[in-house]
């Protein structure tokens, strides 16, 4: 066993301190910045980052990605996709860890854009848009619980700009 | 309210980039004002699905916006309706139905699609790879081969006049391609494949060999040169074909690169590939009777036809006046890519010309492409005339389609 497998502590909105090693922290561009200006600081025994803005749930999946990632990197997804299914375009792993609660999916989305894990961002962006694929408006909306916000005569404008792409 | 609804514009961005079509991509366009509003701030994802849905090399800049998308969605869907409603109408040959509406009403849908220009046949094909019954998809394959090669002039028409931003020798070996085509076979249903394949990776490779064998050093134009001769002419063999020179074969540069032999203007055009490639300005010179090339970094030419002979001045003025020309300065300017061009078609109804009076190549199946090959040539000297020529080609087109529908009706009797 590594006598010095040197860890991280991150610190999620609810106070939960979850250690993880210095590779799966600096995973997250913005954990890593924050090492590198704390670096100088005593020795980096037990270093603390706080997340005010991760929910403990929310991280705990996140640290899953990174521990996950680093043991078999994911596949670089393509734009656009070229299937709907998820277990197509990444590994099954992968495809699995996505097949999750509609807002803890959105957690996790705004989770990789806060703490800035390029990877996850794109696997969950990714997964957004394989549950649109092929859904009229009405459809996203329902999948989604959007409000349809649009004035009638903006709603009208909408139409008439998309109406190429409607029949068949 | 959703969680989606509330995303910032990065992440709506992030997520429509992966957006696999174009339709999916308006309707969630269409869901809520944030998206709209995240939507309408970049081209970027309408350009991605541009490339990938018409193979366009995405070279990292956007420029291709949802109005070019929908515009080119907006073809296809036509070119594929007009496919369809030919199709069917030969086959549902009804008796009792006008012929003569039959017909203008395929005039008319013929005319629409010639004048589409060859990105609608992917979508085209589509619609051929979709019919079930045998016979109509032999049909189909035929109409589509015709539609493809008449296409083929229009954009090579289109190329001449809308000049599109290129390097004048990129453009010349562009449209020679493009004229190329012309005698492109069935084998091949993708132009691009077959423009790269056939011709610019064979001349490619001989580039690349050229730098192989001058690695290392820091070469000179004379070096490049000489070293291109050697591999051109000696090795590779590429000389004038003086047993067969009417064969209008020669003027295509994929057959020329199989056989190594052809008339002078497409051995020129092959031997500048190669040295455009490398670097080496090389000039096709058009003098009365026969094309040669110019390096003017070396100050002589080569007589592509007759193994590389380097040509001097007065080699110059005997080629001239052995074909009664006197020569003058102005002989030795380069041809533009549009004479250029022009030339080879004049050189292709040279060669209808001469087998005109020949039964057998008349009633060939080439006959079709021997009409078109004149009429571009005249297309090429009055643009003016563009409207009448493809007027008459696609008659041709038609008369050709008539006759094969026409054909399949007795043999259901």
């Amino acid at each position: 066993m590594d006598v010095e497998e040197a860890t991280v502590n991150l610190i999620s909105k609810d106070g939960d301190s979850f250690p993880v090693s210095i590779g799966v922290a600096k995973m997250s561009e913005l954990v890593r910045s924050m090492m590198d200006e704390d670096e100088n600081e005593d020795e980096n025994s037990s270093m603390e980052i706080p997340l005010p803005n991760v929910k403990s749930e929310v991280l705990q999946k996140v640290i899953e990605f990174c521990q996950h990632h680093l043991a078999e990197p994911m596949n670089e997804i393509e734009k656009p996709l070229k299937s709907q299914k998820m277990s197509d375009v990444v590994q099954k792993w992968y495809a699995d860890f996505v097949e999750l609660e509609q807002v803890l999916l959105f957690e996790l989305i705004l989770a990789a854009n806060y703490m800035d894990i390029k990877p996850l961002l794109d696997l969950t962006c990714a997964t957004v848009a394989s549950m649109i694929k092929g859904k009229s408006p009405e459809d996203i909306r329902a999948t989604f619980n959007i409000t349809n916000d649009f004035s009638p005569e903006e709603e009208a404008q909408v139409r008439e700009e998309n109406k190429w792409c409607e029949d068949a | 309210m959703s969680i989606l609804q509330e995303l910032p514009t990065a992440m709506l961005y992030c997520i429509a980039l992966y957006i696999p079509d174009g339709v999916t991509l308006c309707h969630f366009e269409s869901t809520c004002r944030n998206v709209r509003a995240a939507l309408q701030s970049t081209m970027d994802p309408w350009h991605v699905l541009y490339c990938k849905r018409w193979s366009f090399r995405d070279t990292g800049m956007s420029f291709f916006d949802k109005q070019a998308y929908a515009e080119r969605h907006a073809k296809d869907r036509e070119a594929k309706h007009l496919c369809q409603s030919i199709l069917q109408r030969a086959a549902t040959a009804d008796p009792s139905e006008d012929v003569k509406a039959k017909e203008q009403a395929n005039d008319k849908d013929f005319r629409r699609l010639f004048a589409m220009g060859k990105d609608i046949f992917d979508e085209c094909w589509t619609v051929h790879d979709q019919i079930q019954s045998a016979s109509d998809r032999e049909r189909s394959k035929t109409l589509l081969l015709h539609l493809q090669f008449a296409a083929i002039i229009t954009d090579l028409v289109n190329s001449i006049h809308y000049q599109r931003p290129a390097s004048s020798d990129e453009r010349l070996e562009q449209l020679a391609i493009l004229v190329s085509l012309l005698a492109c076979n069935d084998a091949y249903r993708n132009f691009d494949q077959f423009a790269e394949e056939a011709i610019r990776a064979p001349l490619e490779a001989m580039a690349q060999t050229v730098r192989e064998r001058l690695t290392g050093r820091s070469s000179t134009t004379a070096q490049i040169i000489e070293t291109i001769h050697q591999l051109f002419f000696l090795e590779e063999g590429f000389s004038g074909n003086t047993e067969d020179y009417y064969n209008i074969e020669n003027s295509f540069l994929h057959f020329a690169l199989q056989r190594k032999c052809a008339i002078p203007m497409t051995l020129a055009i092959l031997y500048k590939g190669v040295a455009r490639r490398l670097n080496v300005e090389v000039h096709i010179i058009g003098l009365p009777g026969q094309i040669v090339v110019g390096i003017p970094a070396l100050g002589y030419h080569v007589d592509v036809f007759n193994g590389g002979r380097v040509l001097h001045r007065e080699d110059l003025v005997e080629i001239c006046n052995s074909n009664g020309h006197a020569f003058h300065e102005e002989l030795l300017d380069p041809l533009s890519p549009e004479r250029t061009v022009s030339r080879i078609g004049h050189n292709i109804m040279t060669c209808v010309g001469r087998a005109a009076g020949n039964v057998t190549a008349a009633a060939s199946p080439s006959a079709l492409r021997l009409i078109m090959a004149i009429s571009l040539n005249m297309t090429l000297r009055d643009p003016r005339q563009t409207e009448l020529v493809f007027g008459q080609c696609h008659m041709s087109l038609v008369n050709r389609w008539n006759r094969l529908y026409g054909r399949s009706d007795d043999e259901q009797l």
